[in-house]
């Protein structure tokens, strides 16, 4: 069909279904670690994913359903259920086993250690 | 900014002029109502950041629900003025994380911002409640007595 691949943000017609969003990032660089802030607010902390696989970290959750009592009718809405998701390569530096996500209002904090060997060595001159 | 009814659309089903309809329907509440956040957002006009709002209205409050990601508890100041609710808070970058390591992509936005709401009613500004969790402001406004909908029964003879 014609409309079947219109962004689903805009088909109102599937307004039920949550819709992909990109959060916006904010990444930081040292010389052991990488840090990641993705904002993503509302979202159920049992739906947040942080996986590594191979070269690729991906992020993921879903906002939590609130519940709006059945007396309310909305008078304005631009907030939507929706999913974040995104993905980023990583380089071989980043040691997969030693990741840490914590999230915090609103804000998923993931941090990246970098392996021994991808750390700048220190050669002391004699 | 003022308040516009929200209305859900009634999906249509495989009809591909409905669809079109739809299309139409969505581009036309584009540019109603969402023309001045966008540009805002987009940084078209200003390069401040507006938090996104819901407003739902019952018998005896208000309730309205905004995402703020990334700020703290402290960093939020919600007043009634009027008939007008506002919001206003500073998102700050957190020293302690620049100070670990450059930064080398930036998207979020930081600084202060300010949105308000023209609400329906007259609100009890010292029965409001708020609560913020996971970057979600909720704030429970209750309405005045004077401003609540009364029934009055009338007995037909």
């Amino acid at each position: 069909m014609l409309f079947q691949n219109s962004p689903q943000c805009f088909n109102s017609a599937k307004a039920e279904e949550p819709c992909v969003r990109t959060p916006v990032v904010n990444i930081f660089e040292s010389d052991n670690e990488v840090l990641v802030e993705a904002e993503m607010p509302g979202v159920a902390k049992d739906s947040i994913l942080v996986e590594i696989e191979q070269d690729e970290l991906r992020l993921r959750g879903r906002t939590a359903e609130t519940q709006t009592g059945k007396e309310y009718t909305t008078l304005y809405s631009e907030r939507r259920p929706c999913e974040y998701r995104r993905v980023f390569l990583i380089g071989p530096d980043i040691a997969q086993d030693k990741i840490n996500a914590k999230y915090e209002n609103g804000t998923l904090c993931v941090r990246l250690e970098k392996s021994q060997k991808a750390l700048p060595k220190k050669i002391k001159v004699e | 900014m003022n308040l516009i009814p929200h209305r859900r659309a009634v999906p249509a089903a495989r009809d591909p002029f409905g669809e079109l309809l739809d299309i139409q329907k969505e581009m036309n509440n584009l540019f109603n109502f969402s023309l001045d956040r966008w540009t805002r957002d987009m940084g078209l006009l200003e390069s401040e950041w507006t938090p996104s709002i819901d407003v739902h209205d019952s018998k005896d409050n208000i309730l309205v629900r905004a995402d703020v990601p990334g700020l703290k508890k402290e960093g939020l100041d919600i007043s009634i003025e009027g008939d007008r609710l506002v919001i206003r808070g500073e998102k700050k970058s957190e020293k302690e994380t620049h100070e670990k390591g450059g930064l080398v992509r930036s998207e979020r936005f930081y600084g202060a911002f300010h949105r308000q709401i023209q609400l329906p009613n007259a609100v009890d500004e010292t029965k409001a409640k708020a609560n913020y969790k996971d970057g979600v402001l909720e704030l429970v406004l209750p309405k005045k007595e004077e401003a609540r909908p009364k029934q009055i029964k009338i007995d037909i003879q």
